[in-house]
């Protein structure tokens, strides 16, 4: 298994590989680059290493996050190799700030008013306690969404991840009455998105641009993860609610804090949603026990949203 | 040629299609404004997209849905009064054939037309051939909707072809116009012996082959709802259930048109009160099979209660719905029993109203199985624009809609004006055979004529 | 209400719109860190940032000259502009090696000019030069780490006492710690050491595991990181069911008895139905014959 590292160490180890390899002919980034996915931009610039040593070093590789080569459609089908994603959500810690939700539909520009991430007050019985419920799409193992799909639109991918096509989906709909956890919604006018992003070539990758007529969901932000990044709501939540990572390597991280994901879901009693279903879902949750915070402060952002939608219609 | 039966005049006179009076081109008229507006109804949604419905994230399948099992069910009709009865040897039901197959015809036309106006990306139909994966009951109904289209197509054109000779051989000045299109269809029809063993062999095998298909198209219907979670539509009742709802508001359809084809075409010699009589009890049977399913379909769940089904149940028994379902379960079940399972009921006039009831009623059964359902989800309505947690068809669905609807109806119009909607052929045939043998079958018509004959 | 009054309102009121004009320009912030990986490349890593309620968001598209030790052309990093995430990478190039090789405490200083939304910013960061090494602990109980950091003087490498590391696991998205110890210091030798408690973890195809040391935002070090790969995971064990036939499978992966019943109920009913079309023609060619 290649082991997925963030493009920053990249673009270290890369050039210490170079180094290493010490006065090697020629472009000594070009095969560490390839193998990593980044294209050389062919302009060298000339630079110190830390003894003083002088190296040439491409151009594209000086990018805080070097331009990722083209995802191929047939490779945004398959998915990466070797990599099962896993979503951990620990709803101890959530007071529905809702910034995951603000991050995920400014970054995949979702039309307004529709979500992508819901924050769901929850209680499951009259004297048991109420809760913040964040969810994504579930990326199920045995997802009924694709199941139903007539023509491959909305497919599963090797690395788990369930992906939409929006250059192929009809708009029948029946993946979003199929789905047990209104994980989808549907673009029911053009969405309104900046010409820039209206003109670009759709990809299940980045979900992006939304096209009418068709419908869209939480895609796990797979490009973030081949640039070696969390997906959206994982870096905005500010209460670390959201784990991510690879189950094939056991970790999930929230950016500042990583857990061993066994050990996290068995000694916190980690669970998935409406497992009689038997979806298989790939998002676990974390009970809300201990919490951080109490369940009530989480009303003011629905007060604030609320307000706020008032104000807008006036 | 011998052996050939000479035409009995009068039945070919009665049975021809005739020119339409005023009432006739008031209600093309009328039929025609509604399609249209239809129409522009969906050159709107076309250039907006599906904006211009109520549905919504939850309610994501409105009345274009529950109108398109509406007609899927209404089609189903073709294949009981043809085949079954065909098969059965059931003569008397002769009359009402051509009428169940247009019916039929015409149903499912307008379903797959409906199916293509609740798609977000119409222009994408082809994918479906292109891309299509076997995996999915979309599929499965494409398949089988276009199976059962082509067999409605030819138990509605097999049978014509002996009608065509006679129309062809009349010298009605009002079907002159019409000759070219019936040489176009059946010019090669001789009434060759050979040509009639072939036909009614081949259209014995389709009333055999139709009646497996028509159960698929109405099951396959059904699960496009319960292949999923949700509450209502989770049960392994829906095929059944499904199907016997389509027996009985096609029957009531049929009903529905017997009356009107008798009244406006003068018809009482051919399709008589025995009719309804027959027909009547008919329909009697088929509201007590539904009525059976809805018990299973609503006191099972209901005995339960289940978390999600609760508010679901509750929603139809005595919420939001409620007013609605009652209506179905009493206009369209009920009172439609009620009237039939008496004989004074099952004159046409109260048989007309009570297969009115119970195709109106059938109608909003459709949209309560469809729209309560998608309004309770696992998890509560939350995060979404707030016109996404109701339902209420917009106007362009409530003109597409009622479009098809006055569509499908036309589509039969203009069929039986240019085609005798009572088979001339036939008919001459039974009469002949009952005047030759006197046998049991085809009385009815003798009887009814003879008395006609005398009052005239 | 005395007319003083009112004119004493009117010059504050004044003078309030004023002060809001002249603040309308917003601050931006500047963060600059060091980055130094395996000891080889250094580089700077700049953030332009403003205030906007509580939070800080980034300011794309601001344009920053970087310094080492002074600001004078000679002395000039780069000029760069940051990206849409308000960030920019600067290395040092290859002119300035003079100013590099002489300096043991290196000072970088960044520059952003008034803008039309902006006020003029600055920043600046004192790092000493360093370096980090990692080793296996040869004659451990269980397997072990030791780090070490280095700092570069005139006189050669002196260890680094009290200086916080990291050591940890190379994971997608967030690296691992090795142990249950999330820091570890540097005694007085400039060594720290961790025991590897996550036996069992998966590796790559062989079993290996990248192991990294670093320290994160150091005070006097800035971020150094050196990785080791070392054969103390597992082979993973991929279970993968992308390429098995499914009822969730792509269309060419549908269940073999599924393809079955589609295939022969609809074949069935439709060579029937080719049949019976036949015999239409059949029929045809029966009238035709006869003559019209």
């Amino acid at each position: 298994m290649e082991q997925k590292h963030s493009r920053r160490d990249f673009l270290i180890s890369g050039l210490a590989t170079a180094l290493l390899a010490g006065c090697t002919k020629g472009d000594p980034f070009t095969e560490s680059a390839a193998a990593e996915g980044v294209s050389a931009s062919g302009e060298k610039i000339r630079l110190l290493s830390m003894d003083g040593q002088v190296i040439e070093v491409d151009k594209a590789f000086l990018k805080p996050v070097p331009d990722v080569h083209h995802v191929s459609a047939a490779e945004a089908r398959k998915g990466i190799p070797g990599a099962k994603f896993v979503m951990v959500i620990d709803l101890s810690r959530c007071k529905n700030l809702k910034k995951c939700q603000q991050a995920c539909a400014h970054m995949h520009h979702v039309d307004t008013g529709q979500n992508w991430v819901k924050v769901y007050p929850m209680q499951d019985a009259e004297h048991t306690a109420p809760y913040w419920q964040p969810t994504t799409c579930m990326h199920c193992d045995e997802p009924p969404c694709v199941k139903v799909c007539p023509v491959d639109a909305t497919f599963k991918r090797q690395d788990g991840i369930v992906a939409i096509d929006s250059d192929r989906c009809v708009g029948c709909r029946f993946c979003m009455a199929a789905c047990p956890y209104s994980s989808r919604v549907f673009n029911w006018e053009k969405p309104a998105l900046p010409e820039e992003i209206a003109k670009l070539d759709y990809s299940p990758e980045t979900s992006v641009p939304q096209k009418k007529g068709t419908v869209g969901k939480c895609d796990f932000c797979p490009d973030m993860i081949r640039k070696g990044e969390l997906p959206h709501c994982v870096t905005a939540c500010p209460n670390g609610v959201f784990f991510f990572g690879n189950m094939n390597e056991d970790s999930v991280s929230n950016g500042s804090e990583t857990f061993r994901f066994s050990d996290l879901v068995r000694d916190k009693a980690g669970y998935r949603l409406m497992e009689d279903l038997g979806t298989k879902p790939s998002v676990y949750y974390l009970p809300p026990v201990n919490r951080n915070f109490k369940f009530e402060e989480g009303w003011e952002t629905e007060r604030e949203k609320l307000s706020a939608s008032h104000d807008h219609h006036h | 040629m011998p052996g050939e039966i000479i035409p009995s005049q009068r039945i070919l006179n009665e049975l021809q299609p005739r020119r339409m009076g005023p009432w006739g081109k008031t209600w093309v008229a009328i039929l025609a404004l509604l399609s249209l507006t239809g129409l522009v109804a969906y050159i709107q949604q076309l250039n907006k997209g599906l904006i211009v419905t109520n549905l919504g994230d939850y309610v994501s399948w409105g009345i274009y849905i529950s109108n398109f099992v509406f007609f899927v069910a209404i089609s189903l009709v073709g294949s009981l009064i043809t085949a079954v009865f065909r098969l059965m040897n059931v003569r008397w039901a002769t009359p009402l054939t051509r009428i169940a197959e247009i019916i039929a015809v015409s149903a499912i036309c307008f379903a797959s037309l409906i199916i293509i106006v609740d798609m977000g990306r119409p222009e994408r139909l082809m994918n479906l051939f292109i891309y299509g994966r076997v995996q999915s009951p979309i599929i499965w109904d494409v398949i089988v909707i276009s199976t059962y289209m082509v067999i409605s197509l030819l138990l509605l054109y097999l049978p014509l072809l002996p009608d065509l000779r006679l129309l062809l051989q009349s010298k009605a000045e009002a079907n002159k116009r019409f000759h070219r299109l019936y040489r176009f269809l059946g010019s090669f029809w001789k009434n060759h012996p050979a040509q009639k063993r072939m036909n009614e062999k081949i259209i014995t095998i389709l009333c055999i082959l139709i009646i497996p298909v028509a159960f698929c198209i109405h099951t396959v219907t059904s699960w496009l709802f319960a292949t999923t979670y949700r509450p209502g539509w989770d049960s392994t009742n829906f095929g059944a259930y499904f199907v016997s709802g389509a027996f009985l508001v096609g029957a009531g359809a049929v009903v529905v048109a017997m009356y009107v084809f008798r009244k406006s075409y003068r018809l009482e010699n051919y399709i008589t009160n025995a009719h309804f009589d027959k027909m009547g009890k008919i329909v009697v049977m088929l509201a007590l099979l539904y009525l059976y399913f809805n018990v299973n379909e609503y006191l099972v769940p209901a005995y339960k209660m289940k978390k999600p089904e609760q508010s679901h149940l509750q929603n139809l028994f005595a919420g939001e719905f409620s007013a609605l379902f009652w209506f179905a379960i009493m206009a369209g079940l009920v009172v439609p029993i009620l009237i039939m399972v008496f004989k004074k009921g099952r004159t046409p006039k109260p048989m007309f109203i009570a297969g009115l009831l119970v195709v109106v009623g059938a109608w909003f059964k459709r949209y309560l199985i469809v729209t309560p359902t998608l309004l309770h989800p696992f998890v509560p309505m939350h995060d979404a624009p707030a016109r996404f947690m109701h339902y209420f068809p917009s106007w362009q669905e409530l003109a597409i809609a009622i479009g098809s609807l006055a569509g499908s109806l036309l589509l039969v119009t203009f069929f039986s004006r240019i085609f005798p909607i009572v088979p001339m052929q036939e008919t001459i045939d039974e009469v002949t055979a009952e005047q030759h043998s006197g046998a049991e079958q085809g009385k009815i018509i003798y009887q009814q004529m003879e008395e006609q004959h005398v009052t005239a | 209400m005395s007319r003083l009054k009112i004119l004493i309102l009117i010059w504050a009121l004044a003078t309030c719109t004023s002060i809001a004009v002249a603040q309308e320009k917003k601050d931006l912030v500047i963060g600059m860190s060091y980055y130094l990986g395996d000891n080889q490349l250094p580089y700077l890593k700049l953030i332009s940032k403003t205030k906007e309620g509580k939070a800080f968001i980034p300011v794309p598209a601001t344009k920053l000259s970087v310094y080492l030790g002074e600001q004078s052309d000679a002395a000039l990093l780069g000029n760069i502009t940051t990206d849409e995430k308000g960030s920019a990478i600067v290395p040092i190039p290859a002119n300035l090696k003079r100013a590099w090789d002489s300096s043991y405490v290196l000072q970088f200083l960044a520059f952003s000019g008034e803008t039309a939304a902006f006020a003029s910013a600055d920043a600046s960061l004192e790092i000493r030069k360093a370096k980090i090494r990692l080793d296996t602990v040869a004659d451990a109980e269980t397997p072990s780490l030791r780090a070490a950091i280095y700092e570069i003087t005139p006189t050669g490498e002196v260890p680094a006492a009290e200086v916080e590391l990291k050591l940890v696991i190379r994971r997608t998205g967030g690296d691992l710690s090795i142990g249950e110890d999330e820091f570890y210091t540097t005694d007085s030798t400039g060594t720290a050491t961790g025991e590897f408690t996550r036996s069992g973890m998966a590796g790559d195809r062989n079993g290996y595991l990248v192991i990294v040391a670093k320290t994160e935002d150091n005070e006097l070090y800035g971020n150094l990181s050196t990785e080791k790969k070392l054969p103390w995971g597992q082979p993973p064990a991929l279970v993968n069911d992308f390429s098995q036939r499914s009822l969730y499978g792509t269309r060419d992966k549908a269940p073999v008895w599924l393809l079955i019943l589609a295939y022969s109920t609809a074949g069935g009913v439709w060579f029937t139905l080719i049949y019976i079309i036949s015999r239409i023609f059949k029929i045809r060619k029966i009238g035709y014959s006869m003559g019209s």
